[in-house]
């Protein structure tokens, strides 16, 4: 993992012609609401001895000209010319920058600046500077400052008390801005040298103050080495606990954390770079987790090294597993955007990702889970049996979007308990297995299924899946959905099929069960199951005819924690006396005798478990009733045609 | 050259990546310093004395991977000790760390590593194929970290022959990719394989500080075979019972 990102932080550096703060750039801050955000820019005009505002669009071209890196982490004091937090630039930055920069010309002019535009007030029993805004040109010179007793409550009252006079002024509120940076005599961040020197040196450099000869860690090269990582932008690396350094000696040149990893200059770069890259365009997110995707070049006779472009295909390329969306969008952009085909087949052969699962807050930086190596060519099998899973769906049920599953998609077929972290593991095991192709347990998917059905049919609320209002047509599509699942894991040889399929003659009960259930492979314990699913979905029909309500009562016979073969007996009994009550046997005597036939074969030495028992009959069901709405919906359509 | 092999075996390994800690993940096998750790407390050597005893030069090893591998994130509490006094748990917290543990791929299985071990010292080497025949050891064995606790099992003592190889061979040990880039081999990729690339120390110096850069290890973690194309040299090793091709991690 390591290797892959100072690769990738390397590929990015070589990439970007600007030097190497301009690769730390980020992207700008996502608007959670779809609207168009800006950045406040303030602009310190001295001679006049005011403050202009702009209001830029954000945009990744802004983002690069004003500089944004993002804040200082964890208790490092904020020094930023651009950040995402006002208050910083009202109070702390432009102080703090001033006692760290070197002498020179930009050291002056912040100083003159803070002289002229910063003033102080008294809060409680203490002293607060901020930047005055009454400076501001066309804000009132007579501005009421607001009175608190203490100092967050000041920065909070002050912050609103501007944005207060922003709207009356310019019509801006807080939500229109992402970003927020400060001009010096019209010259943006990324325009005053001093400051992208003195940033590389407070990123770079003062991590080397202290450093020491030996080889590095990651290179092997033999050079000045530092120990201190507490500047990298993700931490699971740490060297404030002494519990992880060696002989718990804590830090030391000679010692402790100096034994455990060290690492060069160029590799600490490499890496900073690498982690912004992997941040701003090589993350994601599945099943409600934020992953990192870092592409990597096995063993590789072609001799090809990492490039930016070939590192967003690979993202690209996994991604577009995740949605339905992104595997067609990929399909469309890229494959036949891609000029030289066989190049890409020839580098597939050789790329793999890292699926970095990861949970970030604040400062810390906790890893889920690691999915290593997933070869491209394995992604591109994933791809392929979609595609496949889809074709099968569409020549079985019909065209539908429904049938092209997906990674995300999985996730409301596999429900899991919300908010539970263990029970979110469970989702990244199935991706594990998935992606490096270990099997999986039928049993636990046939556990995830019924659960499935349960959160539909009794609308159980404390799941990952929201049945929606329409609970019924959840059940049953979901239910096919799962068929398909399955099948897609088949393909993918991730599941073993089914037992001996079945030999009966089922064409007698009409083309479309026995394609159904000759492609899906089922067993003859199966088909029984299915079937009688079927007449429940046939008497569950009629039940609905003749009734106000949209309950289909018969459903009540199911068990939805698992059925015994018992009790699978007395059901087919149940459904006979149905069929006859409702007075359609006529129209499904087959279909009974075929189940009948094939129940009692087997029931002796019944091989299926109680879940399986339930999620077949489940299978029928939905497969019947889908039949009957569909093809109801085609009558309609050519009714009013 | 004689080598002797062993087996060591546990229910679960943590071998930490020496760049993550706050989250701790662990290569798929140990680490060349790793194995002669396990070596030396198997000799009972005390801990930093050894390093230079089990150098390049003065010793070889091969690495086996004998048992289908998975692993598994386990979050754990640590101490929080920011400094030696804290180590009472007087800070008044613990740090939640997501551990990564490396399991057969069947729970009721163990991890199983086999060692192809040859030492230049005679003295050093007689006492520790005396030791391992008999399996005992001096310090109790680990994969990796006190929790996870190992045993060995004695598979016999064989002869390592080199064996020039020019198309395609097999080999039941991991791979440095130094070996690769410098024989220009490259792997074979078969159907449901599983090949990991893991960047580990290789040695360190009499102050435990890296001596060489550290070395990229690829091994095969379902099968533990990995199909080799080129041209190379291996070593065949023969012990009654069965026959194996292995390259030593510092080939």
């Amino acid at each position: 993992m390591l290797e892959g990102i100072r690769q990738v932080g390397k590929a990015y550096r070589e990439s970007t012609s600007r030097g190497f703060i301009f690769s730390l750039v980020n992207r700008p801050p996502e608007d959670r609401d779809g609207s168009k955000k800006h950045l406040l820019a303030m602009d310190f005009r001295i001679a006049e001895g005011c403050i202009e505002l702009s209001f830029p669009e954000l945009s990744d071209r802004v983002c690069e000209e004003y500089l944004w890196v993002g804040n200082c982490k964890g208790s490092i004091p904020q020094d930023r010319l651009t950040t995402d937090q006002l208050r910083y630039l009202f109070f702390d930055a432009l102080p703090n920058l001033n006692s760290k920069l070197e002498d020179g010309e930009l050291k002056e002019t912040i100083a003159e600046v803070v002289g002229k535009f910063f003033t102080e007030a008294g809060v409680g029993s203490g002293k607060v500077r901020f930047l005055d805004i009454r400076k501001v040109r066309d804000f009132p010179s007579t501005i009421e400052l607001p009175q608190a007793e203490d100092v967050k409550k000041f920065q909070r009252e002050y912050i609103k008390l501007f944005f207060k006079l922003l709207k009356e002024h310019y019509n801006f509120s807080d939500k229109d801005f992402g970003l927020f940076s400060l001009l010096i005599e019209g010259k943006k961040p990324s325009e005053l040298e001093e400051y992208v020197t003195y940033l590389e040196r407070s990123m770079v450099e003062e991590q080397f103050k202290g450093s020491f000869r030996g080889t590095c860690y990651v290179c092997g090269r033999e050079d000045q080495l530092t120990f201190d990582t507490t500047r990298l932008p993700d931490k699971f690396y740490i060297t404030k606990l002494i519990i992880f350094s060696s002989d718990l000696a804590g830090k030391s040149k000679d010692a402790g954390f100096a034994k455990n990893f060290a690492l060069c200059r160029e590799c600490y770069k490499d890496l900073i770079s690498g982690m912004r890259y992997l941040r701003n365009y090589l993350s994601a997110s599945l099943a409600r987790n934020t992953l990192y995707i870092i592409p990597g070049l096995f063993s590789n006779p072609v001799e090809k090294t990492l490039t930016t472009s070939w590192m967003d295909l690979s993202r690209r390329l996994v991604v577009s597993t995740f949605t339905p969306e992104g595997f067609l969008k990929f399909r469309e952009e890229v494959e036949q955007e891609l000029k030289d085909y066989q190049e890409f087949a020839k580098l597939i052969d050789y790329g793999y990702v890292d699926l970095l699962f990861y949970r970030s807050e604040q400062s810390s930086f906790k890893i889920k889970r690691l999915i290593r190596e997933v070869p491209l060519r394995r992604v591109q099998e994933i791809r392929e049996a979609l595609e496949e899973t889809r074709k099968l769906g569409a020549e079985l049920l019909g065209e539908s979007k429904d049938w092209l599953l997906s990674l995300n998609g999985m996730y409301y077929l596999l429900p899991v308990r919300s908010g539970a972290e263990v029970e979110h593991r469970k989702i990244l095991d199935v991706y594990e297995h998935l992606f490096l192709g270990y099997p999986l347990d039928r049993n636990l998917l046939m556990h995830f299924f019924l659960t499935l059905a349960q959160v539909y049919y009794f609308g159980r609320p404390d799941y990952n899946v929201n049945p929606g209002n329409n609970s019924e047509w959840g059940l049953v599509r979901s239910i096919l959905q799962t068929q398909l699942l399955l099948k897609f894991f088949e393909k993918l040889s991730l599941l073993k099929g089914g037992g001996k399929t079945v030999e009966a003659n089922l064409e007698v009960l009409g083309e479309d069960i026995a394609q159904y259930v000759r492609r899906m492979g089922y067993s003859e314990e199966e088909t029984a199951l299915f079937l009688l699913g079927y007449l429940i979905g046939e008497i569950g029909a009629r039940q609905l005819r003749g009734s106000d309500s949209a309950k289909k009562p018969i459903l009540n016979k199911i068990n939805f924690n698992g059925m015994s073969a018992k009790r699978i007996l007395a059901l087919s009994n149940e459904v006979f006396e149905k069929l006859d009550q409702y007075q359609i046997r006529k129209y499904n005597e087959k279909t009974f005798a075929v189940m009948k036939s094939l129940l009692d074969a087997h029931i002796k030495n019944w091989k299926l478990s109680e879940a399986e028992n339930v999620y077949y009959i489940l299978s029928g069901y939905a497969f019947c009733t889908y039949q009957m709405v569909t093809r109801n919906k085609r009558g309609e359509e050519e009714e009013e045609q | 050259m004689e080598v002797l092999v062993f087996d060591i075996l546990g229910k679960m390994a943590h071998f930490r990546q020496y760049y993550t800690n706050s989250s701790s993940l662990s290569y798929f096998f140990p680490p060349r310093t790793t194995i002669f750790g396990m070596v030396a407390g198997i000799l009972g050597l005390p801990r930093d004395s050894y390093y230079e005893l089990f150098s390049q030069d003065k010793a070889r090893v091969a690495l086996s991977i004998r048992s289908p591998l998975r692993k598994k994130i386990q979050t754990v509490n640590y101490v929080w000790a920011e400094k030696p006094a804290q180590f009472n748990l007087s800070a008044g917290q613990h740090t939640q760390i997501p551990l990564e543990f490396v399991l057969p791929y069947d729970y009721r299985e163990l991890v199983v590593y086999r060692l192809f071990l040859w030492h230049g010292d005679e003295q050093l080497f007689s006492r520790l194929k005396e030791m391992v025949s008999k399996e005992r050891v001096c310090f109790p064995l680990y994969l990796g970290i006190s929790e996870c606790l190992a045993h060995l099992s004695f598979v016999g003592l064989g002869e390592a022959e080199k064996e020039e190889f020019d198309g395609e061979v097999e080999v039941s040990s991991v791979v440095g990719t130094e070996y690769l880039r410098r024989n220009e081999c490259f792997i074979g990729f078969r159907e449901g394989a599983f090949y990991v690339k893991e960047l580990m120390p290789f040695s360190f110096d009499a102050e435990r500080r890296l001596n060489q850069p550290p070395r990229e290890f690829v091994g095969e973690v379902k099968t533990g075979t990995i199909q080799l194309r080129g041209r190379g040299t291996v070593y065949r090793v023969k012990i009654s019972g069965f026959k194996e091709r292995i390259i030593f991690m510092e080939d």
